[in-house]
Parts: C-alpha cells; structure tokens; sequence
C-alpha cells in the first residue's frame, strides 16, 4: 500500500503520454502511397537533415487514404498512386488545390527464390507456368482501392491471363502488403511496384522484371496539400518537388514528370 | 522498436479502464442487483463485442463519428476536431470495445455478495456511499481489479478498431499492433518481433495476474 | 414509546397482521416455517415494502402507504439480527460493531465497539478475527453486538439460533434473554422452536399462513387449548408463572411456588430462590383422580377445579382445570392447567365443569427445557 502514491503519480503520467507527445512536435503526418515506403522515409530523412523539420509518414493504400481525408483525417499531405484521388478531393474542397504531379510508377513481375516461375516480364512464363498448374498462389494489390492493384490487373488482362489467374490471387491490402506476400515464399510470385522492388530490402527477396508500360494505365501519381497543412507540411511538399528528392525517387524507378 | 507506439498503447490502455472503471461499478452493480424487464437484452447488448468482429464496430463507429455524420458534426463543433483518426476517437471505440471485459467480471463479483450482507449494512445504518466504499467495494475488488487487467490487455491488443477508426497515424493513434502490421509491410521484421515479442510478455503478465488474483478470491 | 404494526398484503405472500410491543417486552412471533415470519420482520426493518401497511416506532412513523412513507433500513433505528448472522466478512468482529456505529464520531467507534462486544461476552483477543475465524455461537455474539451498536430502538431477530447446535443453544439463550430484556426497548423475535419461546419471549403471536391466530401474554396464549393446532399438538400445555420457593439438595428437586399457593417439585433449576420461573406443563403429563391417593410416588398432588371439558371425536379428552386456589373460589384465584385423559375416564369420574379433582403431576415430566427463568 506505500507503493500506491507512485503506481498512481505512473498511471497519470502513462495517461498525459499522447498530451505531452502532441505539445512537444506537431510533426505533420503525411499520408503516403504504399509504393513510396521506402523512396519517402528516404526522402523524409533527407528533409530531416536539411531543415530540422520532422514529418510523420503513414503508408497504405490510396484509396483507403481518399476515404479517410473526406472523413475528416488529420492529413495534412497527401501522396496518392492515382490522380484521381486527388482530384476528388480537390473537387470536394478539401485539398488547396489540384497538387502536382510527382512521378509515374512502373509495375514488375517479382518472383521468390525456388518459384517454379522466371522473372520475366512479358508474362509469357507466368501463361506457360499457369497451364503446367505449377501456380497456385499469385499475389497483387487489391485493385478496389490500390491503383497498383489495378495495374497489375490491367497488365494481366492485356497479357491474357485474368480469367485464369483470378481464383489463385492474394489480394494485399495495399501494394506494399502485396509485396510482402508475393516474397514471403508462399506464393509464386507477384506484380508489384517497381519502387518497391528496387529497394534492398525486397530485392533481397526475389527477382523481378519490368512488365510493359503500355499493358496498363499510366499510374500518374500526385499529390497535394490538405487544408490542414501547415507550414512544415508546405516546406515538405516543395521538397519533394526539389532535385535532391526528385533524384531519390528516380533511384527507385520513378519516371520523373518534366512539367 | 517504436517507442511512440508503445507510449500510445500504454496511454490508450490507461485512460480506457479509467473511464470503465464507474462505468463498470455502476452497470455491474445494476445488472447483479436489478430485475427488470429486458435485462438480457441489455447483458446481450453489452456482452456483443465479444463476438462481433472489430471491422463491424469499428464501421460503425466511423459512421456514426465521422466527419459527415450529425454526431460527427457536433462534436467538431462543440471541440473544434472531430473523434476519427484522433487519439480521443480511439479511447471512445476501446471503452465500447472493452465494455463485457469490464462489466461482466464485475458483475459477477457483486453478484457474489451475499444479498443478506448488504441487508446487513442497511440494517446497521450505512448509507448507500459507505455502503459502495466500506462494504461493496472491498468485498468485489478482486472482480474489479480482473475486470480492469482484461480490459487493459485487451486494449493493448485490440487492432481492428483501432485500424478503422483510428487509421495509422504516427504518435496518435499508431499503437503497438498496428505498429507491429506496418512494420511488417515495411519489411522491418526487426523491429516487428521485438514488438511482438514485447506484447507477448506483456500480455502474459497481466493475464497471469487476473488468474492469480482470481485463485486468491475463490476460497473465502 | 411501544412499537406498533400494521400489515396487509395478498401478494406474493398473504400477509395480514396488526401487533405492538413495548419497549421492554420481548415478542416472539412463532409459527411454522414459510408462514410469512420472516417476511413480517423484514417489513419492519424496511428490507421489504407491503402493500398496505402503518408502522411506528417511538412515535415515529416508519411506514405508512396510505400517505406514501416508507423509510429505508437506514432511516429506521433498528437493530436486525439475520439467521446466518450475514457479518461482514472482510472485517474483523470489532470492524463489523464499529461499522455500525455511524452515529458517534470516527474516534469513539472502536472504543465503543469494544465494550458492546465484551458485554455480549465475546473475548477480548477474538476482536480482532474476522468471521470466518469464530464459531458459530462466537458470531452470534458479534451480530447480537453489531445489532445494538445503533442504538436501536427496536430489536429484530430472525430464527437466531436455527444455527446453532443445542448445546451452544442452551449456552446462548438465557444471554440472548438477558441482553434483549436489558435493552429496555421492543424486541420482536421469530421462532418455531416452542423452547426458544418460552426462554425468551414475554408475549407471543401465532401466525399461521401470514395470519396472526392469536397473541398476547405467553401464558394466554399458551394455555389456550383451541390454539393446539397452531401451537403444536405434543407442545400443547398450560403455561404458568411460578416462583422459586426451595432448594432440596439432598435429593436434588427445586420446590416452586404456583400464583394461588400451590407448591410443585421439580427437578433441580439452576435459579435462585425467589427467583421467577415460567413453566410448561404438558397436558397429557397430567393425570386426575377425584380423592388424593396415598401411597403412590407422584410427589405433586394438587387439589383443583374442573373448569372446561373438550371431548375429541376419537378416544381422547382436554381438561381444563384451576389448581391451587383456596376453597371456595378457587376457579378465580387458581393457575390454569390442562389435561389430557381418555374419554372413557371423563365418564367414569363423571367429569364436568364445577367437579372437584386432584391433579396428580410426575416431577420428572417436567423437562428444563420446560422451565425457564424470567428475566426482568
């Protein structure tokens, strides 16, 4: 019982944790495509070291992202894979204004070591391994809300192969998830973003081709400021539009846009 | 390892059972003493989220919360920011979550004491408020304090509802297992099992404690 | 000062009673079990709500549905003594006294609480343990003692002894009887026991059904033969009240002293002489003959005055009689005593109201359990 007054001053303190952490930074939380995972907390780093500022960076997938700005999330940058999303919002008032085009991803096809399939990009060994029945786990992001799902949907609508490929899909919440499961040796393989692919830490994990750019979308990728941005979030975005982040997302296989 | 998020989960914990315990003592007392028509529909009510899944809660939450709903509405204009995605947003959803996790352990623990022991306290002059400090509680504490450890590792562990209704958002409402689920995707398998392994042992702690102190209650 | 008791209810349990006590006066509603005893009890303290119903204590009103009032336990200075005792059982015998006194200041509780409990006999060093650490007979002492750290000015006691082994029942009834008559207020005690009754209680109401058949002073009450249903068929008996008048300890018999004169040997009471006793004397323990016989080794022969005959359908008869009056007005001066014999003999006496007898009494029939001191 004399230990109560300290396990209680603990349990206040435990309590104001989120208070104290709010008073201390009000580092602005940007919410990112998940193909960015790594190009951004790259780039967030180098913003880090060059101004001092701090971002808070959350990925996922943009259509979740959509949703939760027009609900009222406390973005204040928005990073998505698919223009659209912003437009809508910009629509709906609740980006300053329409953004900028940042870079266009490019889509692969990743397979993990001991795959039966090979890292080939025009899918021709993906359509004979399919007909040998040796695929039985594909993985891509879901297309309902992440727009490298829909890629990966289109490539393999173009390549044929949809129809056949379907009931074996995994479907990651986003492509970043996607590519989690297409390298954990489970499946065969999977289409994932470029970006991610180029990263050590996936690149480890299996072998990867590019698969055409004109079997799908362009994925013009945009972002823009919420109206709740301020001005660490506004040093950010001009950042990202700066030759030191334009060259880290090239690194990771962007195609950088020249407006 | 993500400290941030272990702060969060830890604060997120706390402010839960220090809103659920009235809430628990005041509902476990009504429902272990009171008749009344439709109780079980009241104990059914509360006793939901142990099995609905959390994505149905948390829909719901968002629905009712979020920023296009009346209620939403309200609540930003009444604190100037809406409960979604918020940190306070998360501690409304895991009180709600965490609801049978309090109430029924309670209950039962004054459901436990003997209707001729309270009789007795009337009978000797208590009033209801010694009767609830000097009688009530200290006979139901054990109840009380397993209510309040199960609450408290549940909220560590919840996941889905948070994911919903609080999105992923760094220092507000990234918990430990959400933190866990990004890191994973981040390919941080590091990071992803010491903080498994963390919740892990925190969990088994503070289960372990609600089993001792529910040994030590039995033989009276 | 008295308290008085008005009920009426249909349901869930029938309930109709109307009964006061005095302060000082200890009485025990007997009855046989689920006749709505408890029920009654719990009414008074505030624990249950009748439908219709006036209660009073200390002119203050308790309960009146007619204007709306029902006060709770709290607000009824009551003292309340449960069948299982109910103590708190997280507090220790001198917690569960001090908690009880609310009225006093903090300081003073223990201090209080402490004296209660020694005066209802419980240790010193047993203070400080908690229930389940006393006896049963122990327990009793505390809830006996938490009861009246209230101050009460009403004693309640529902079945108190049903607990208790009879051993530790005839350790704790004349304390009981001590404790409730020094108290100085109404004392209302439930029982179905005959022997607690007549240990205990000053007045008596039968209630049958949640019906009060009869009340009034024990010995009316009890000597009254169209109660037998109610009062027990074997416990059927005349009561009487009877003073100590002798000691015979060389062969271990106690001579009483009946109201009228009369004398009767008992076997040795643990009372002193002069002291007041109340006796049961069961019917069928009494024999009649018309002309006092000799030599025979019933010791009490006592001259009497038939007074009513009731002759049953089958073979037997209840008498009663006035014994121990002086000639000629003994029927108005005498003890009421009743017995049982067969019909056969009422018609060879010729037994009929006005018919002088003697009353012959075995000293041996009456049991201790039959005598009781009374405590004023």
């Amino acid at each position: 019982m004399k230990r109560l007054p300290s396990l209680l001053a603990a349990f206040l303190l435990v309590l104001a944790l989120p208070a104290l952490a709010r008073a201390q930074e009000k580092a602005p939380v940007v919410a990112a495509a998940a193909d960015l995972q790594f190009a951004l907390t790259e780039a967030a780093d180098l913003f880090t070291q060059q101004t001092g500022k701090t971002v808070r960076l959350s990925f996922g997938s943009s259509g979740n992202f959509h949703r939760q700005i027009a609900e009222g999330g406390p973005y204040e940058l928005y990073l998505s894979a698919d223009e659209t999303y912003v437009f809508d919002l910009a629509k709906a008032g609740l980006t300053l204004d329409e953004g900028k085009l940042y870079a266009v991803g490019r889509i692969v096809l990743i397979v993990p070591p001991g795959s039966p399939l090979k890292p080939d990009g025009s899918l021709k060994d993906l359509a004979a391994q399919l007909k040998n029945g040796t695929v039985a786990k594909f993985a891509i992001a879901n297309p309902e809300h992440a727009p490298y799902g829909r890629a990966a949907r289109s490539a393999l609508k173009s390549a044929g192969l949809w129809s056949e490929i379907e009931s074996k899909l995994i479907l990651g919440e986003n492509v970043s998830q996607a590519a989690q499961y297409a390298t954990s040796g489970s499946a065969q393989g999977g289409i994932i973003a470029y970006s991610l692919a180029l990263s050590p830490k996936v690149s480890a994990l299996g072998r990867f081709d590019l698969i055409p750019a004109d079997w799908h979308d362009p994925l013009r990728q945009r972002m823009a400021l919420t109206k709740k941005a301020g001005a660490t979030a506004k040093a950010f975005y001009e950042f990202l539009q700066s030759p030191p982040a334009r060259g880290i997302f090239k690194r990771y296989g962007f195609v950088l846009p020249t407006e | 390892m993500d400290w941030e998020a272990l702060g969060l989960s830890l604060s997120l914990g706390g402010w839960t059972i220090a809103f659920l315990l009235p809430i628990g003592i005041l509902a476990g007392r009504w429902l272990a003493w009171t008749k009344f028509k439709g109780k079980e529909a009241v104990e059914a009510l509360l006793a939901l989220p142990l099995v609905l899944p959390p994505t149905v809660l948390g829909y719901y939450l968002l629905v009712s919360m979020g920023a296009r709903s009346p209620l939403g509405q309200a609540i930003e204009a009444v604190f100037g920011q809406g409960l979604v995605f918020t940190f306070e947003g998360l501690v409304v959803a895991s009180v709600l979550v965490n609801l049978p996790f309090a109430i029924q352990p309670m209950q039962r623990a004054f459901e436990a004491i003997p209707r001729e022991v309270r009789e007795a306290g009337a009978c000797s002059g208590l009033s209801p408020w010694r009767m609830l400090l000097e009688i009530e509680l200290p006979l139901a504490w054990p109840g009380i304090l397993t209510a309040m450890v199960l609450s408290f590792t549940h909220t560590l562990g919840e996941f889905g509802v948070v994911l919903m209704v609080g999105g992923n958002i760094p220092g507000e409402t990234k918990t430990v297992a959400v933190a866990i689920y990004d890191r994973v995707q981040a390919f941080d398998s590091e990071a992803a099992a010491n903080m498994a392994a963390l919740l892990l042992a925190l969990s088994f702690v503070t289960i372990g404690i609600s089993y001792v102190l529910g040994n030590r209650r039995s033989p009276s | 000062m008295a308290l008085h008791i008005r009920l009426r209810q249909n349901a869930p349990i029938p309930l109709e009673a109307s009964l006061s006590c005095r302060p000082g006066e200890v009485l025990a509603v007997f009855g046989p079990s689920g006749g709505g005893k408890t029920t009654l009890l719990r009414a008074i303290a505030g624990l249950f709500r009748p439908q219709e119903g006036l209660i009073s204590c200390n002119g203050k009103v308790w309960l009146d549905t007619d204007k709306g009032i029902c006060l709770p336990p709290q607000s009824r200075r009551i003292g309340f003594v449960f069948q299982n005792y109910a103590l708190f059982p997280h507090m220790t015998a001198l917690g569960n006294v001090a908690a009880a006194m609310g009225h006093l200041p903090s300081r003073q509780r223990h201090g209080e609480a402490r004296k209660l409990l020694t005066r209802a006999g419980l240790d010193e060093r047993l203070h400080p343990r908690k229930p389940a650490q006393l006896s049963g007979g122990q327990q009793q002492r505390v809830a006996i003692a938490r009861a009246l750290a209230r101050d009460p000015e009403a004693l309640l006691l529902d079945e108190p002894f049903s607990a208790l082994d009879a051993a530790l029942k005839k350790e704790l009834l004349p304390f009981v009887s001590r404790l409730a008559h020094e108290a100085g207020i109404p004392v209302i005690f439930v029982s179905h026991a005959m022997d607690e009754v007549l240990q205990l209680a000053d007045a008596i109401a039968i209630l049958n059904d949640g019906r009060v058949a009869a009340q009034g002073p024990l010995e009316d009450v009890l000597s009254d033969i169209r109660l037998k249903p109610l009062t027990g068929r074997y416990d059927a008996g005349a009561v009487m009240h009877a003073t100590i008048d002798g000691h015979d300890d060389k062969f271990k018999l106690t001579i009483l002293r009946l109201k009228g004169g009369a004398r009767l040997k008992v076997g040795q009471a643990q009372a002193p002489i002069g002291a007041e006793v109340r006796l049961r004397i069961h019917a069928r323990d009494v024999g009649l003959a018309l002309t006092p016989p000799w030599d025979i080794s019933i010791q009490n022969i006592l001259p009497g005055v038939v007074v009513d005959v009731q002759e049953s359908d089958g073979h037997l008869a209840d008498v009663l009689l006035h014994v121990g009056g002086t000639e000629p007005d003994a029927a108005n001066h005498g003890t009421p005593l009743w017995s049982q014999v067969t019909r056969y003999s009422v018609s060879q006496l010729g037994l009929k109201p006005g018919s002088r007898v003697y009353a012959l009494i075995k000293a041996i029939s009456i049991a201790r359990a039959d005598l009781a001191q009374i405590q004023r």
